[in-house]
C-alpha cells in the first residue's frame, strides 16, 4: 500500500459506520498482539508469583490475574495503535 | 521486488478513485445464495471445522477432558500429553509452523485460508444460513429491510436475532469450555452459579462472534485483517487466483438462451450480474483481481451454473493463474514455493521429533539457601538440595536419585524411592555427602541422576555445584 490505509481523505463518508471501522482498525490488531504477548508473558511468569511479589495483600486468583494481564496488554497495544492512527492522519487538517 | 508483481487493481463501483474506495459509504452487502462444487466444499469445511470446535471439549480421555487448557493449574492437556509452562517451546514451534503454512499455501494457491478456513468466513457462513432461514433469500431480505416495520418484519428479525444471540452465546460457552472443564461449566450454567470470570469471557467471546459474523462480516476482511493486506507479498504470477476470462467474456451483453455468441458479436458473458450478487464482499470479479476478493469461489459456482444453462463451456470465471490468463506457462515449482516448502517440512519434522523425544520427567535442583555446606564430624561435608521432580507423564512413576562426580559421594533422599503422581511437582530434600579430602578449591560440579525404578526406564540428569570449605 503506497499510502496509509486508515488516513482520512476528502470524500470520506463521515458518520458512525466510518467510526466503527476506525475503531476496528485500532482495536483488532492490538487485540491480536496483546493475546500473543499475554501467552508469552504468562508462560514464563505465574500470576500467583507475580501477585506475591507485587500486591501480596490483595486476593487475585490466577484466572483474575490472566484476565487483568490480558487487558493491561490490550490497553497498552491499543494506545499504541491509536497513536499510530492519529499520526498517520494528515497533519494539515484538510480532512476536517 | 524485482519480479513482476501481480497487479492488484482496486476498484469499486461508485468510487471516483481507487483510494476513495477505502472509506466510500458502505452499502450493506446481501450475498445471494449459491450452489455448486466450491460451495459444497465450503459447507464441508464449515461442518468439519465448527464440528471440531463445538465437539472437542466434550471428548474424554482417561477420565478427564481430552483437550483442556487448564490455566488456573498452568497445565495444558492434549489427549495423552500434558504440557507445562516449561514446554512453551512447542507452542512457539507450532506458531511458526502455522505462519509458514500460511505463507506456503498462499504462494501456491492464494487465499485458500480466507475462502474456506478462516473463522471469520466459517462463522459468517453459519450466520448467513440463519439469516436465510428466518428472513428468506436475497431478494426477500432486501425487500424486508426496505419495507416498513410490520408484524412480519418484527417476527422475522426477532427470530434471526434469537438464533444469532443463542448461537453466539453457545460459541462463547464452548470457548470457555476449553479452559474450564465444560461439563462443570454446563452444570454451573444450569444452576446459574457461573464464576464471574467464566461469565465475563463467555459474554466477551459471544459478543465478538456476534459482532464479527453477524454485523461486521466482510468489513473485517476489508478493513481489519492484516493478512488481507500483506498476502499480496506472497503472490506471484503463478499463484492460483480466481479470475474472469475477459478475452472469452468480452464484449459482454444480454442475449437469448442458446444463441451462439459469435453470431451476435458478443463474448460469453451474458452480463447477468449474478457473480456480483453472490459475492460476500460485494465486488465485481470482472474488474480483475482485487484485494477485497477472499477467494470464496462463489462467483465460479454461480457462473458455471449460468454457462450450463446457456450451453456454453464452464470456466468463464475459474481458478487460474495470472500467467495462464496471459497465455504463459504456469510454473508450480518455483524458488519461493520450494523455499517455503523446505522450511515447512524441516520445522514440521523437528516439531514431531521434539515431541516424540520429549522427556516425560523433569527435575530442578535448588541448593539450600540457608547453609552453603555443613560439616559432619571432622571428615565429611554435606550439602542439602531441594529437588523439584515433575512427572509430565499420564501415569504415576517411582524414581530414585543417584549422585556422581566426586569420590565416595552418597545421596540420601526422604523418602528413598519417590512416587510422583501424573502432573505432580514434588519437592524432595536431598542430602549429599562426601569426605572433605575429596573436594578441592571450595567446590566441584556433581551430577544428580533421577532414574525411574518402575521399569519405565527414564532418566534425567542435572549438573549442580557441591560446595565445601575452601581452606583445606
Amino acid at each position: 500500500m503506497s499510502r496509509p490505509a486508515n488516513a482520512a481523505r476528502p470524500g470520506d463518508a463521515p458518520g458512525p459506520a466510518r467510526r466503527i471501522r476506525d475503531l476496528g482498525v485500532v482495536l483488532w490488531p492490538s487485540f491480536v498482539t496483546a493475546g500473543v504477548a499475554t501467552a508469552i508473558f504468562f508462560a514464563n511468569i505465574d500470576p500467583e508469583a507475580l501477585r506475591a511479589a507485587t500486591f501480596p495483600s490483595l486476593e487475585i486468583g490466577r484466572k483474575a490475574g490472566y484476565t487483568i494481564g490480558f487487558f493491561m496488554f490490550w490497553g497498552v497495544t491499543a494506545a499504541s495503535s491509536y497513536l499510530t492512527y492519529i499520526l498517520l492522519r494528515p497533519a494539515n487538517g484538510d480532512s476536517k | 521486488m524485482s519480479k513482476p508483481k501481480t497487479k492488484i487493481r482496486m476498484h469499486r463501483p461508485g468510487a471516483s478513485t481507487p483510494a476513495d474506495a477505502m472509506y466510500a459509504a458502505h452499502e450493506k452487502v446481501y450475498p445471494r445464495e449459491v450452489k455448486g462444487r466450491y460451495q459444497s466444499l465450503r459447507t464441508l469445511a464449515v461442518f468439519t471445522l465448527l464440528g471440531l470446535y463445538y465437539l472437542l471439549p466434550w471428548i474424554h480421555w482417561d477420565q478427564r477432558q481430552a483437550i483442556l487448557f487448564d490455566l488456573p493449574a498452568r497445565k495444558f492437556y492434549i489427549f495423552g500429553l500434558i504440557f507445562w509452562p516449561q514446554d512453551f517451546f512447542y507452542l512457539a514451534l507450532l506458531l511458526i509452523l502455522a505462519a509458514l503454512s500460511l505463507f506456503f499455501f498462499t504462494a501456491l494457491a492464494g487465499r485458500l485460508w480466507c475462502g474456506y478456513a478462516c473463522p471469520q468466513t466459517v462463522w459468517t457462513e453459519v450466520f448467513l444460513w440463519m439469516e436465510k432461514w428466518t428472513e428468506g433469500d436475497r431478494s426477500k431480505r432486501m425487500k424486508l429491510d426496505a419495507g416498513p416495520w410490520n408484524r412480519e418484519k418484527i417476527l422475522r428479525k426477532t427470530a434471526k436475532q434469537l438464533l444469532w444471540v443463542g448461537f453466539a452465546a453457545f460459541t462463547g460457552f464452548t470457548f470457555v469450555g476449553y479452559f474450564t472443564p465444560i461439563e462443570v461449566l454446563g452444570r454451573e450454567l444450569v444452576h446459574l452459579n457461573l464464576g464471574s470470570w467464566e461469565l465475563f469471557w463467555i459474554v466477551f467471546y459471544g459478543i465478538a462472534t456476534y459482532g464479527n459474523a453477524g454485523f461486521l462480516r466482510e468489513q473485517v476482511c476489508m478493513y481489519m485483517c492484516p493478512y488481507a493486506r500483506f498476502q499480496s507479498a506472497m503472490f506471484d504470477r503463478n499463484t492460483l487466483i480466481i479470475s474472469y476470462d475477459p478475452e472469452r467474456g468480452e464484449p459482454r451483453g444480454g442475449r437469448k438462451r442458446g444463441v451462439d455468441p459469435k453470431t451476435v458479436n458478443l463474448g460469453d458473458c451474458i452480463d447477468c450480474n449474478l457473480c456480483v450478487q453472490v459475492c460476500p464482499t460485494g465486488i465485481d470479479i470482472r474488474n480483475g483481481l482485487q484485494y477485497e476478493c477472499i477467494a470464496c469461489a462463489a462467483c465460479i459456482d454461480v457462473c458455471n451454473g449460468v454457462m450450463d444453462k446457456m450451453a456454453y463451456p464452464r470456466g468463464l470465471i475459474r481458478y487460474t493463474t495470472q500467467n495462464a490468463v496471459d497465455k504463459i506457462v504456469t510454473r508450480v515449482l518455483r524458488p519461493r514455493v520450494i523455499v517455503y516448502g523446505i522450511l515447512l517440512f524441516a520445522i514440521a519434522a523437528g516439531f514431531v521429533t521434539a515431541l516424540a523425544l520429549r522427556e516425560p520427567v523433569a527435575m530442578d535442583v535448588l541448593h539450600d539457601r540457608n547453609a552453603l555446606y555443613r560439616l559432619v564430624g571432622d571428615e565429611s561435608v554435606e550439602n542439602v538440595y531441594l529437588l523439584k521432580i515433575m512427572n509430565k507423564d499420564i501415569k504415576p512413576h517411582t524414581y530414585r536419585v543417584e549422585a556422581s562426580g566426586l569420590k565416595d559421594i552418597r545421596i540420601e533422599t526422604d523418602p528413598e524411592t519417590i512416587v510422583v503422581q501424573p502432573g505432580e511437582v514434588l519437592g524432595v530434600a536431598a542430602r549429599v555427602r562426601t569426605e572433605l579430602d575429596h573436594v578441592h578449591g571450595g567446590g566441584a560440579n556433581i551430577k544428580l541422576v533421577l532414574r525411574s525404578v518402575d521399569g519405565s526406564n527414564m532418566t534425567h540428569t542435572e549438573t549442580t555445584r557441591f560446595l565445601a570449605p575452601r581452606n583445606r
